[in-house]
This record gives structure tokens, sequence and C-alpha cells, in this order.
């Protein structure tokens, strides 16, 4: 359903220093049918860089992204329809009303007009908003945003989710409600590609992970391959009640210690 | 392509922004205000009633509170369309769905001043209750909505555009270059044959001077010909004489289309890697526009050397605007790089847009040189080869400035291209300023030396300017290529630190790429 090719994305260092900032290394990646792939990774890894190059929304400086075999560098507006996207940050048209924000996507989409008000009924009806169907969205909470949110991406029933952060921002129970939502979808047939800085929200629900950090991919596979690997190297912190021992030295000498960062207070090592 | 009422973009406008309780108090409130109009106008006129009566003054009335709303009103919500998208995380949804860049452009020209058009419809029955009451033709009444439509159309469009442009933190200096342009489209050059341009205003403003038609006093007619003529009513145009509104008309409309092209080539496009125009789109805008000006200039108001003065200065600001266009800045070039995969860089990427520039500089030009030829006087004296050297002296400013600024984007730092801007005007401020003492725009023997830094001594060359310092202004000639070169060999060098391989910093900073 998704392949990276080489996908590299650099910047300009932002305070305007000497370097560049790679945001994507010559990512390389596929994400088959069926699955329900994560993408996780500490703030400033890539994560949601990656997900906008295949969104179509951001160019790669360098390689190719394909969503259905459809190059979508070339042809953005075919690969487009095949996929349903929710942003970590965004927003909704808070002046008008919840049914008439998702028809407008429905439209957008190019759904038949004949079927667009019982897609848009049964779209709410499945988001658990039919109570706010009339109401106007700045009323809305934060959740029932979110949830209306993910109406607009699969109000054109598309293939394959490209949800960026989903679960920021929401309670436990609408936590529990989102991956519920999310393996309904898997059930029925989508691809999810879903991102998140906590490998916990990924877990119960991920067919395949992908752990990321300043833009390169350290580990690819099944859930369970990744998840032996990743126990295999722990990362632990120490703090001194009191300064005067040199830990960094100590620790470094320690069999099963592969990486130690210190100062006179501190020391993390892996 | 989908209908425009069944547009997503132009629905989702409507109904925001025409909810039923915001519909009807906006009708009474224009009601209101129609019948306060209508009957203070008619009873403070009575005395003072022409042949036409109080009705014209009625109808003008109407006419201008439709055209603040809609030309300036509308303007000013397509301004705020998509900047506000942008800053409220929406418009990334937009650009991911089916709509055709043309589709949700569209939606947008017709959808963001909606409002507008609106409270225009609420405002129709004065204006029709002031147009009957004057008796006003029908053709006076169709050509003042016609101008009004098409003319905010065309200040709807580049609203929109320079919405799509916006970046954060300018909303308001957007703002002010619409109403600025809008006033620079209101006003024309003068009545009568001492205007420069035999070219009326042409924006949706002069659909207020249409609808003074009706009531004009004889004594303002202005004799062309041997027929009585309206000032401003009549263009003319490679020598033909053409009625103004036609000409308005279709002039907004071209521009309303290239305007157009710029929007659907952009707006679903990544904003680093924004291009307005194509090369050869650019290109022939820039020529498009000198057509128009050696088209409509009035040749028997000025010598061969003061209409190639102004034609060369106008093109200034045109090929200044066309260079800016052209720009590429650090990302564009980096991906250009990158595309290459370790393969040479073509030369024009490196030289990048010096060749386009000189090209379109040059052709503009002798079109200057081709106009004034062809239009001038034949009894006053002309030398055609001074024309063309000042026309290459043109094209090397332009592509010097030009090349210093492309080569201010690629440098590192937030605002690259406006500190490039910032520097230069700095320079032709302090340069302007130095030359008066010392002498350098009054003294023949020193003039030749402001060419080096600034165009307007080569406005005037001509033989005998020429024979005074003839080794002078070819020094100075020489000297703007010279500088072009150098900004040339600094550039290739930002291109060489892009292509050497990318390090990531030892600790990467919070990215910025959100």
């Amino acid at each position: 359903m998704i392949l990276l090719e080489n996908v590299t994305k650099e910047y300009d260092v932002p305070t305007g220093k000497a370097g560049q900032l790679v945001a994507a290394d010559r990512l390389t990646l596929e994400v088959p049918d069926g699955e329900v792939f994560g993408l996780v990774g500490p703030n400033g890894a890539g994560k949601t860089t990656t997900l906008k190059m295949i969104c179509g929304l951001m160019l790669p400086t360098a390689g190719r992204i394909t969503v259905n075999k459809i190059d979508v560098e070339r042809q953005p507006e075919q690969a487009q329809q095949y996929l349903g996207y929710l942003a970590d940050f965004f927003n909704v048209y808070e002046d008008l009303k919840a049914w008439e924000y998702v028809e407008h996507f429905a439209r957008a989409y190019k759904l038949e007009p004949s079927k667009i008000s019982a897609r848009v009924r049964e779209v709410i009806g499945l988001l658990g908003l039919e109570t706010k169907y009339d109401a106007m969205v700045g009323t809305l909470s934060r959740g029932m945003k979110q949830r209306l949110g993910i109406a607009r991406a699969i109000v054109h029933d598309p293939p394959l989710l490209v949800l960026d952060e989903p679960a920021s921002g929401l309670d436990p129970k609408a936590r529990l409600e989102l991956k519920d939502l999310i393996r309904k979808l898997n059930r029925e047939g989508k691809t999810v590609f879903i991102t998140s800085h906590v490998l916990s929200d990924l877990e119960e629900i991920c067919t395949s992970l992908a752990i990321m950090e300043k833009g390169k991919l350290l580990r690819v596979g099944k859930i369970g391959d990744v998840m032996r690997g990743a126990g295999k190297a722990k990362r632990v912190r120490i703090r001194l009640a009191a300064p005067g021992f040199a830990l960094g030295g100590w620790l470094a000498v320690r069999p099963g210690v592969s990486e130690v960062k210190a100062d006179s207070l501190e020391a993390e090592m892996r | 392509m989908t209908a425009l009422w069944s547009n997503p973009e132009f629905i989702r406008n409507l109904r925001s922004q025409l909810r039923p309780g915001k519909v009807i108090a906006t009708a009474c409130i224009c009601a209101a205000i129609s019948v306060a109009t209508g009957f203070g106008i008619s009873h403070q006129s009575r005395a003072a009633a022409g042949p036409y009566g109080w009705g014209p003054e009625v109808f003008q009335v109407a006419v201008w509170l439709q055209l603040l709303m809609l030309a300036a009103g509308g303007g000013i919500a397509c301004v705020n369309s998509i900047h506000r998208e942008k800053e409220q995380n929406t418009f990334d949804y937009q650009r991911v769905t089916r709509m055709t860049p043309l589709e949700l452009t569209l939606g947008k020209l017709f959808g963001a001043p909606v409002f507008s058009y609106f409270v225009c419809l609420c405002l129709m029955p004065l204006a029709i209750f002031g147009a009957v009451m004057g008796g006003l033709k029908s053709s006076n009444l169709l050509a003042v909505y016609a101008v009004m439509l098409v003319g905010s159309l065309m200040i709807h469009m580049l609203a929109l555009l320079i919405s799509l442009l916006t970046v954060k933190g300018s909303h308001t200096a957007a703002i002010l270059l619409l109403l600025a342009f809008l006033w620079g489209t209101s006003g024309g050059t003068g009545p009568g044959p001492s205007r420069t341009f035999q070219l009326g205003p042409c924006g949706p403003f002069y659909a207020a001077q249409v609808a003074v038609w009706q009531t004009w006093d004889r004594s303002i007619l202005t004799t062309s010909g041997g027929t009585l003529e309206i000032p401003g009513s009549v263009d003319v145009f490679f020598g033909q004489k053409i009625l103004h509104v036609p000409v308005l008309l279709a002039i907004d409309l071209m521009f309303a289309g290239w305007f157009l092209l710029a929007m659907v080539r952009n707006i679903k496009r990544d904003p680093n890697y924004y291009e307005i125009y194509s090369p050869l789109q650019g290109l022939g805008l820039a020529i498009f526009v000198n057509l128009l000006f050696v088209g409509f200039f009035n040749w028997g108001n000025s010598t061969p050397l003061e209409a190639q003065s102004i034609l060369l200065s106008l093109n200034i600001v045109v090929f200044f605007c066309f260079g800016l266009v052209m720009l590429r800045n650090r990302e564009r070039v980096r991906r250009i790089i990158r595309s290459r995969e370790g393969a040479e860089i073509f030369w024009l990427d490196l030289t990048w847009p010096a060749p386009l520039l000189v090209a379109g500089t040059l052709a503009a030009g002798l079109l200057v040189v081709l106009g004034v030829a062809e239009g001038r006087n034949p009894q006053v004296e002309w030398n055609p080869n001074f024309a063309v050297l000042r026309s290459l002296f043109f094209v090397a400013w332009i592509v010097r400035d030009i090349q210093f600024l492309q080569w201010m984007t690629l440098r590192r730092g937030k605002h690259a291209l406006v500190t490039g801007v910032l520097f230069l005007v700095i320079f032709y401020v302090c340069v302007s300023i130095l030359m008066g003492p010392l002498g350098m725009y009054s003294v023949p023997e020193r003039v030749p030396f402001s060419a080096f830094f600034v165009p307007s001594a080569v406005y005037l060359l001509d033989h005998a300017a020429w024979e005074i310092r003839p080794a002078i202004w070819s020094a100075a000639f020489l000297a703007q290529w010279i500088f072009i070169a150098a900004f040339i060999w600094l550039q290739q060098r930002i291109i060489a630190e892009l292509n050497s391989p990318a390090q990531a910093p030892a600790s990467s900073p919070a990215p910025a790429y959100l």
C-alpha cells in the first residue's frame, strides 16, 4: 500500500547556524495492505515529516513515495483519493455544523451526490457523534473534535488511513475508544499508518512497527520481533544524591553497559 | 469540473457566512440604509435638482457603497481566506482532497467574498430605484455593473494570490498591498491629450465614474477630432480609438486570468516550492505588460528620449517583479541538486536566473526601441544606436540587482530575501544621497560616473553626453557585468555547499518541520 524508496528530507538548521537537519535520512519502507503500521519515535524524530510526505503535503528532497502504486509526487490527487489523513495539530471549521463539516469533505472527495447524506449519517454514527449532529463544531469538546476529524478522514472510505498522533490530548476512555475504532477499521480491511511518541499507545493495536530517531529507521518489522529486539537494550537514568562520585567512569566498565552519557550528577546508560 | 453551485468550497463559505439569522439582519440593515439614503437625498437635492433630478445621486451613492463592499471588503475577505486557514491548520485538509486546483481556487474566489456579494445584492433596490428615477439608460447601467463585477473579480483573484503567498506575520502588509493596488488602479493618468498613457483607470472604482456620465456637465466635455468626448472614456491603442469600458473589461479579465494561472499552479503545492509562474509564463506576462505599455503610450506627448525613459522605468518595476518571482530558495536548489543524484549540475541552475532575465529584459528593451521607432514624431531627431545602448544598460542593471537578490536568498537566514531587498534599498538611498554633493547629477563630466551605481544618468544618454566621457560610460557598462559575474560566483559557492553530503548536527535542536 505504501512504499518509500530512499526518501530524504533535509532542512537548514533553524537557528541559522551551519549544518543541515536531516528529518528523513534515506528511508526505505514498505507497508503492505491490511497492516496497522506504527511509527514510533521521540519528539523530533521525523515522524510527522514522513507522514506529510506520504500524504503529498510535503515534497521530499530526494527519493520516491508511492501509495497504492501511484507516485505521490507526480500524481498527488490520484494518490490522495486512497488515503484519509488526520494531523497531530489540527483544527476544524468552527462555523459549520458537525454534519456540514463531514459533508463538506464528502463533497470534496467527490462521493456520489445521492449517497452523501446517508454516508455522513453513517460516519457520524460510527464515531458516536449522533447527539451532536446539528451542533456547531465550535461547541464540541476536544475529544469530539478529534472524532470529527477521524470522521472526516474516513468519510470517503479510503483503503489507507494516515493518523498523526491521534491519541494526543485524549483522556484514557477516549484513547480506549480510539484503539477499538482503529481495530474495527482494520478488520474492515483498511490499512492504518499511525505515529506516536508513546510506544504503549501502539503496542496493543499495531501489527507492524518501526522505530525512528533523528531521521533514521532503527528497527522495522512485525510488532513481536521489534518489541523483543527493543527489550534487549534498556535505557536507565541514574541521579546521584550528592556529587563526588565518578559515575560515568564506574558505569563504563560495568559488564552489559553499551553506552554511557554522564555529567557530574546524572548518567544515562544503555 | 464541478459547477460553482456544487463546488464544496463555495458551499462551505455560503453556509458559514450566510446563516439565516445573519442574512435577515443584513437585509434589514441594508433596507434601513437604503430608505434613509433615498429619503435624505431626495429631500436634500430638491432645491438644486438638475435635469435628471435626485435619482442619479441616489444611484451614485448606492454604487459607491456597493464598490466599497465588493471591491474593498471582498478583497480583504479573499486576503484573509487562505492565510487564516494556514494559521488554523485547516488548509492541509483541503490540499489532500480530490478537488482539483481549479475547483479549489474558484470555490475560494466566489466563496470567500460571498457575504460582500450578498450585501451588494441587498443594495440593488436602492441602486435600481435611483437609476429609474434618474432616467439612466440601460446600457449605462449594464456598463456600471460590468465594470464593478469584472474589476472586483480581478482584485479578488489578486487578493487570493496574495493570501496564498503570504507568510505568517505579514497579514497586515498583505492587506495594505491590496489596498494600494486598488487605489493605484482607481486613478487614471489624467484626462485629456496630455496623458502619458491613453488609457483610463482599470480598476473596479471606474464604475463610479461611469455612473456619473448620465449627469455630465457639458462644460467638462473635450473636443477630440471634431467630436465631443467624456474625458477618460476613450482609449487609444496603437493609434486606434476604442471605448474605454470594453478595454477595461478585456484588460481586467486578462489579468484575472494571469492571477488564476498562478493560483492553480500553486494552491496545492508544498509551500516551500511555490513557483508563481514557470519561466516561460513569467516572460509571457512581462511581454504582455510591455505590449500594453507600448500600445497605449501617448507618443505625441513625449520626445523619443523621454518616451524610452518612461517605458524603461516602468519595465524596471515589471522585471523586478518578474525577477523576484523567479528566485529560487535553498529548499528548491537543494531538491534540484539531489534529483541529479551526483551528476553535474546544469549550467542554467548554476547561473539562475541571469540567462532568463537577460533574454526577457533584452526582448522588452528592444520592444521599447521598436515602439519608439514606430511611434515617434518623425520630425524629431533620434539616434537608434543610443536607444539600443540605453536598453542594454537597463538589461545589465536589472540582472545585477536580481542576481544579488538570488545570492542573498540562498544564504542562510530566516528572512534572507527580505534582508536582501533591504540592503538594496539602503544601497540606492545612500548612493542617491551621496551623488548630489559630488555633482554626479549636475556636472556633465561627472554624470557618467553615476552609471556605475544607478541607472538615472543613462536614461538621458545621447551622443553629446557620450562624447564627454566615452571610456567611463563603457567602463560603467562593463562593471555591471563584472558585478553579475561576481554574484553568480558567490551563488555557485552556496550551491557547492548544498551539494556536499548532509551532516546531521551532533545534537539536533527542536525541528521546525511541523
